[in-house]
């Protein structure tokens, strides 16, 4: 049954995204062009951004000069950061990265695109599982590449980097009521995308 | 099943070089220094703006103004022409009769009908008020103006 595919955990929690933010005497280094804390904070974040990246965008060579650009806005901005405000620094990074992806998408210049068929094989048990896993996850992003990009933008804030709807809302610049029904949406798409595929 | 599949959505992995060459750009790039004469010029832009808006404000006003001044205005009338001596009409029967032998007449009136009596006018009476003289000068018939009050570009008057 449709209604009764749980989609809000079928996915693998990515660790990595929901990791501590740097303290504050790092992000200050930073700001002092200190080339151990910049590394620190590079390495603690690029895992992040180039996941929001490739999955809002599509994967690709291009999302590593996206990646760079939104460091160096990041670091540009750094200074008026502040590490004792509300939000954390995740979230603000995400800010610009969703900045940047939306100036992206404006240009025109990316597309989500369907997966083919011999993209993310994935390795598992036995070959039953193999072939079971490979065909849910490429049904999944098919159906994800037809979400609504601003649905995908909060289902993958919200699923994969953990952001509350009011963390979505400052990153998205929308209001909270509106990121819940985007979120309530792109799952009910969703659910009805994979729907043939989980009874399958 | 035995335990839930996880759907996966694999999403690019940074290079392993992208954080060394992230910070050699980083450690090179210049930040944008926030110019304190950048506010200064804002607000002299926005006096600057408020000056030439008071300005053409009051311009407009003072030009309405005496638009409006020019219109209502009756210009002076002119100043009454000396006042002729008023001459008691004579009475028909008191005048002499004019015959067109009369050389003093007839030098001076073209010929016609001698007898035509002078237009009697009731003689004027002291207490009779005298006619105004700016009644009998030049009328000036303004228009309306169908223009609201505060249009600016009221033509009606031109």
């Amino acid at each position: 049954m449709a209604a009764t595919l749980p989609i809000a955990s079928l996915f693998a929690p990515d660790v990595a995204l929901r990791q501590d933010d740097l303290d504050e005497a790092t992000l200050r280094a930073c700001c002092r062009r200190d080339p151990v804390a910049l590394r620190r904070w590079v390495v603690r974040y690029e895992r992040v951004v180039f996941a929001f990246l490739s999955r809002s965008l599509g994967g690709g060579p291009q999302v590593e000069d996206l990646a760079q650009e939104v460091f160096l806005r990041a670091f540009q901005g750094l200074s008026r950061f502040d590490p004792k405000g509300p939000a954390r620094f995740t979230t603000w990074l995400l800010a610009i990265a969703a900045h940047v992806v939306s100036e992206t998408r404006r240009k025109g210049r990316f597309r989500l695109e369907p997966l083919e068929d011999s993209a993310h094989e994935y390795g598992g048990d036995g070959p039953d599982q193999v072939r079971h896993r490979n065909e849910l996850a490429r049904a999944f992003q098919n159906a994800a590449a037809q979400l609504p990009e601003e649905q995908r933008d909060v289902f993958v804030l919200a699923e994969f980097h953990g952001l509350t709807m009011a963390e979505i809302a400052a990153v998205l610049e929308v209001p909270e009521n509106t990121v819940k029904t985007r979120l309530f949406r792109a799952r009910e798409k969703l659910r009805e995308l994979l729907a043939p595929v989980w009874e399958a | 099943m035995s335990h839930q599949p996880r759907m996966q959505w694999p999403a690019d992995e940074p290079p392993p070089d992208f954080a060394d060459r992230m910070v050699s750009r980083l450690l090179v790039v210049d930040l944008p220094v926030r110019r304190p004469d950048r506010s200064r010029m804002r607000w002299v832009v926005v006096l600057a703006a408020a000056a030439v808006l008071a300005a053409s404000s009051a311009w407009a006003m003072i030009e309405h103004a005496r638009r409006a001044t020019q219109a209502s205005v009756v210009p002076p009338a002119e100043p009454p022409a000396a006042e002729a001596p008023v001459q008691a009409t004579p009475q028909p029967q008191d005048a002499p009769a004019l015959t067109a032998a009369d050389p003093a007449l007839s030098s001076e009136k073209a010929p016609g009908p001698a007898l035509i009596p002078p237009r009697s006018h009731p003689a004027p009476s002291a207490s009779a008020p005298a006619p105004q003289a700016s009644s009998s000068a030049k009328h000036i018939v303004v228009p309306r103006c169908e223009c609201g009050r505060g249009s600016t570009m009221c033509s009606c008057l031109e």
